[in-house]
C-alpha cells in the first residue's frame, strides 16, 4: 500500500478487561495526526457516525476511528473491524499498553499499526502539466440542484476558488479575503469551502510550493478555530503540513503524472470520498493547475514549478 | 408573507449524506420556500442571512453546531416541518443530542455552550462552594443540591452572587421549577402563572402537587435554602427572588413557603413582598401573625394552594374516621409516630399536630422531648450520613417502620410518600412489604400516609395509591389532612 511503510513498536498488553479482543480487533493504519491525538492517552467521543466516530482530546485534538473501509488520512484510524459495535456518543477512551480502549466495547490493539505516510513530493524534473484532454476530464461541474442558498453558496466557493487561482501566481500579495470566506462555506459535515482549501494545500505541498502554503497555512491557522467546526479544522490542520487523505494526494500524483488511465483511475476515487468532499476537494487542486496553466505563454512549466 | 424557524443543535454532527438528504426532504414538503441543514459557522450564517432563511436563533449558534433553517408560507407548514426535521434527526442520532453532551468542568462546559447560564451543583458538600464559586465566575446561577456547606460560606456566595446580579438557589435546595421546568426531585406538575419562593425540598413539591390538583400551574419555583431567611444570611436569595418574580411578566402571583425568619430579617422580607406589586401569599410555618396586611397568611401547605388556585380542594373528612378506625384498637396503644422521608413535609405535621392539642417531639422543629410522640424526618443529615437519601433509598425507612409497626404502644404511624422525578421509582413498595408484618395480626396501630406524587409523575401514581391502599395504610389526600387525622385518632383514645 502506497504511503505504508513504518510498524509501532513492539506489542505490550496489561489489560485484561479486553483480552478477548486481543489479536481480532486491531489499529491496521493510522495517520500522524492520529497518533498524537492517542499520545495525549484520553478523551472522549465526540461524533458518531454508521462506520466511524471521532476521538477527541481535553485539548480537543480530533482523530477519526473507522471500519477496514476508512480511508487512508493524517487524523485518520483504520481498524481490522468490518463493522463497529455499538459505542455511546461522549464515551471516553483512553490508551494503555499499546491498545486503545473507547467506551466499554471496543479495544484496538495498535501495536503493529502501519503509519499512513505523508505523499512523495513530485519531482519537478519530470512533471508535466495536465492537457487539454485531462483538463476536460477534470471539469469540475457544480452541484447538480441550484436553490437559492446553493448558489449563494457557489457564488462564495467560486469566489474564492477564483480568488485563490489570482493569489497563487503572486503570493506577496494579501490573501484575499474570498480565501478567509472559503472557511466554514457550505454544506457537509466538512464545509466545501474548508475541503477547496484542502485540496489547495495538499497540492501546494506535492508541488513543493512551499512558501504558498505556508502563507494560506498561516491563514488557516488564524481563522480556522472560529471559522468552522472541530472535524473540519482537523482536516484543514493535517493539510496545513501537506497531509491529506489517500485519495486525494494519489489524485494529485497522478495529474501531474501525464498518464491519463491513471488520472480516471484517481478522479474516480476522489469522488467517492465523502459525500462531496472529494469533488470539493479535487476544485481545490484543480485551483492550483489553473495558476499553474494560465501564464502558460510566458513560461515553461519546469521554470513555473521552479518559481517557488 | 412567509414564517421563519431556526432550530440550533449544539455541538451536534450528522454526517453530510445524511445532512443533505434530510434538507432536500424538509424542502420538498408542503408550504416550505427553502429549508436547509448547516453547521453554524459564520459564512454559512452569512449564506443563510442573504437567503432570508436566518433568524435570531440561528444566529446565535457557533462553528460547532447544526442549524436547522426554513422558510415557510406560514406557522403551520414551517412547524409541521420542523417536527419532521427533528423525529428525523431523533432517529439518526439519539446518541449525539446535545442534552446527551457531558463535561468533566464546569469551565469546559461554560466554554462549549457559554450561553447557559445556570449550573445545578451536586457534590458532596465540601467541594460544592467551591463549585458553586467557579459557576458564578462563569456568569452562572447556581442551585446548589449539595448540602453540608457551611452558613459562612452560604453568605459570602450569596453576596457575591448579588454583586453580580445572579442568584443562588440553596444549598441543600432539592427542588425547583425553572420556567416550569422541574428541576432535580420535582414532581410533573402544570404550568401556570404562579411562582414560589420555597427553602427547598418536599415544601415546594407538596404545593405544586395541590396546585395541580387545583387546576392552576407553576411558572418558577426557586428553592433558596433552609437558612436564607436566618439573620445570619440575611435572606439575600429571597430578597433577589422577590425581585425577579415581580419582574416576570408571566408570574401572576407569588408564594412565599417558609421557616420563620430570623428577627432581623423578617420584617425586610415582608415589606419587600407586600411592596412587589403583585399578589402575595405566605405560608411560614410557626408564623403566627403577618403585619402586612397585604399578604395572604395560609397555615397549610393546602391553604396555601388553594389560596393560590382560588379555589377549594375537595377533600375527604379523614378526621371523622377516627372514630371507626380506633374502635377495636389496644387501649395500651397511646402513642404517636410519624417516620417521614420529606423535612418540610414533617415540619408542616409537627404544626398541624401541635395545633390539634398533639405535641410531638421532632428533628425537624425544636420540641419538648419528654412528650412520648415523635416525628422523624429521615431525610436530616444525621439519618443520611454515609447512607443514601430515603427518598431515593425507601429502605432506608423500612428498619425504622417494622420497629414501629411492631412497637405495642403505639397507636398511629404517619408516613409519607413522596413521587416525582429523582425519587425512588418504586417507594410505595418498601411500605408495602413491611405492612405484611401486620398481616393477621389483630393488635396493631393505625398506619396514615400520604402520596405527594402526581398522574403524570414517572411512578404510576394510582398504582402507588392503590398497593399502599391494599397493604392497609389508610390514604390521606394531603399531608395537613393527615396530621389532623393523627391527632383526631389520638383524641379518641
Amino acid at each position: 500500500m502506497p504511503g505504508c511503510s513504518q510498524r509501532g513498536p513492539t506489542p505490550r498488553y496489561s489489560h485484561t478487561r479486553y483480552s478477548h479482543n486481543r489479536g481480532s480487533d486491531r489499529i491496521t493504519l493510522i495517520g500522524k495526526h492520529a497518533q498524537q491525538v492517542l499520545k495525549a492517552g484520553s478523551g472522549h467521543v465526540i461524533a458518531l457516525f454508521n462506520h466511524s466516530f471521532y476521538l477527541s482530546t481535553a485539548e480537543q485534538r480530533l482523530c477519526c476511528v473507522g471500519t477496514s473501509e476508512l480511508v487512508g488520512g493524517p487524523i485518520n484510524i483504520r481498524t481490522s473491524q468490518r463493522q463497529l459495535p455499538p459505542i455511546a456518543l461522549n464515551a471516553r477512551w483512553h490508551c494503555e499498553g499499546q491498545c486503545l480502549y473507547v467506551g466499554s466495547n471496543i479495544a484496538l490493539d495498535y501495536s503493529d499499526g502501519l503509519i499512513f505516510q505523508p505523499p512523495q513530493r513530485l519531482n519537478t524534473e519530470t512533471i508535466a502539466l495536465p492537457d487539454v484532454s485531462t483538463l476536460t476530464l477534470l471539469k469540475v461541474s457544480p452541484a447538480a440542484k441550484i436553490g437559492n442558498l446553493e448558489s449563494k453558496v457557489e457564488q462564495r466557493l467560486q469566489a474564492g476558488a477564483e480568488a485563490i487561482e489570482q493569489w497563487l501566481p503572486s503570493p506577496s500579495q494579501p490573501l484575499p479575503d474570498a480565501v478567509v470566506q472559503l472557511l466554514g462555506c457550505g454544506e457537509g459535515l466538512t464545509p466545501s469551502g474548508d475541503d477547496i482549501l484542502v485540496g489547495v494545500m495538499a497540492a501546494l505541498y506535492q508541488l513543493n510550493y512551499d512558501q504558498k502554503l505556508s502563507l494560506l497555512a498561516r491563514c488557516i491557522h488564524t481563522y480556522a478555530h472560529t471559522h468552522t467546526n472541530q472535524i473540519s479544522q482537523a482536516h484543514l490542520l493535517a493539510s496545513c503540513e501537506g497531509m491529506a487523505v489517500e485519495p486525494l494526494q494519489q489524485f494529485i500524483t497522478a495529474i501531474f503524472s501525464g498518464d491519463i488511465a491513471s488520472v480516471e483511475t484517481a478522479t474516480e476515487s476522489l469522488h467517492h470520498y465523502g459525500h462531496r468532499s472529494g469533488r470539493d476537494a479535487m476544485r481545490g487542486v484543480m485551483a492550483v493547475v489553473n495558476s499553474l496553466i494560465v501564464p502558460r505563454q510566458t513560461t515553461t512549466s519546469a521554470e513555473r514549478i521552479q518559481e517557488r | 408573507m412567509s414564517e421563519i424557524i431556526n432550530e440550533v443543535r449544539k455541538g451536534f454532527y450528522l454526517d453530510s449524506v445524511a445532512l443533505m438528504r434530510l434538507s432536500a426532504e424538509i424542502s420538498a414538503l408542503g408550504g416550505i420556500f427553502e429549508a436547509v441543514l448547516m453547521t453554524g459557522t459564520p459564512a454559512n450564517q452569512q449564506i443563510m442571512k442573504d437567503a432570508g432563511l436566518l433568524n435570531e436563533t440561528g444566529a446565535a449558534a457557533s462553528a460547532n453546531d447544526l442549524v436547522i433553517a426554513l422558510r415557510a408560507d406560514g406557522t403551520s407548514s414551517a412547524n409541521r416541518a420542523l417536527a419532521h426535521a427533528q423525529k428525523s434527526l431523533q432517529g439518526k442520532t439519539k446518541n449525539t443530542a446535545s442534552a446527551d453532551r457531558r463535561y468533566s468542568t464546569l469551565s469546559s462546559a461554560s466554554a462549549a455552550a457559554p450561553e447557559m447560564n445556570l449550573a445545578l451543583i451536586s457534590t458532596p458538600g465540601a467541594y460544592a462552594a467551591r463549585e458553586a464559586q467557579l459557576a458564578l465566575d462563569h456568569g452562572m446561577n447556581v442551585m446548589i443540591f449539595s448540602d453540608n456547606v457551611s452558613v459562612e460560606k452560604e453568605t459570602a456566595l450569596k453576596r457575591k452572587a448579588r454583586d453580580l446580579d445572579l442568584l443562588v438557589m440553596g444549598p441543600d435546595c432539592g427542588t425547583a421549577y425553572i420556567n416550569s421546568v422541574p428541576l432535580a426531585f420535582a414532581n410533573a406538575v402544570a404550568k401556570g402563572s404562579t411562582s414560589v419562593i420555597a427553602a427547598s425540598g418536599t415544601g415546594l413539591q407538596e404545593f405544586s402537587v395541590l396546585l395541580t390538583q387545583l387546576g392552576a400551574g407553576i411558572r418558577h419555583g426557586i428553592g433558596v435554602g433552609g437558612r436564607d431567611m436566618s439573620d445570619e444570611v440575611g435572606a439575600i436569595s429571597t430578597m433577589m427572588a422577590i425581585d425577579l418574580l415581580a419582574a416576570d411578566e408571566l408570574t401572576d402571583q407569588i408564594v412565599l413557603i417558609s421557616k420563620p425568619p430570623g428577627e432581623k430579617t423578617a420584617n425586610a422580607v415582608f415589606e419587600k413582598l407586600a411592596s412587589c406589586g403583585k399578589p402575595a401569599i405566605a405560608c411560614v410555618f410557626g408564623l403566627k401573625e403577618i403585619t402586612q396586611t397585604n399578604i395572604q397568611q395560609a397555615d397549610t401547605l393546602l391553604a396555601a394552594a388553594e389560596m393560590a388556585a382560588g379555589a377549594r380542594l375537595d377533600v375527604p373528612d379523614h378526621p371523622k374516621n377516627a372514630q371507626a378506625l380506633v374502635k377495636d384498637m389496644n387501649a395500651k396503644r397511646k402513642i404517636l409516630k410519624g417516620l417521614y422521608t420529606g423535612g418540610t413535609l414533617c415540619t408542616e405535621a409537627h404544626l398541624v399536630l401541635r395545633d390539634n392539642n398533639v405535641h410531638v417531639s421532632s428533628n425537624a422543629l425544636q420540641s419538648d422531648p419528654s412528650t412520648p410522640h415523635q416525628l422523624i424526618d429521615l431525610g436530616a443529615d444525621e439519618y443520611t450520613l454515609g447512607k443514601p437519601h430515603p427518598m431515593l433509598e425507601p429502605a432506608v425507612r423500612t428498619p425504622f417502620l417494622l420497629d414501629e409497626l411492631n412497637d405495642p404502644a403505639n397507636a398511629v404511624i404517619m408516613l409519607d410518600i413522596v413521587l416525582g422525578y429523582g425519587a425512588h421509582h418504586d417507594p410505595a413498595h418498601e411500605v408495602t412489604q413491611a405492612m405484611q408484618s401486620l398481616q393477621g395480626v389483630t393488635d396493631k396501630p393505625v398506619v396514615i400516609g400520604t402520596v405527594c406524587g402526581t398522574r403524570d409523575d414517572p411512578q404510576n401514581y394510582l398504582q402507588q395509591c392503590e398497593a399502599l391502599t391494599q397493604s392497609g395504610v389508610i390514604l390521606c389526600s394531603c399531608n395537613s389532612e393527615m396530621a389532623k387525622l393523627g391527632a383526631a385518632i389520638l383524641a379518641r383514645l
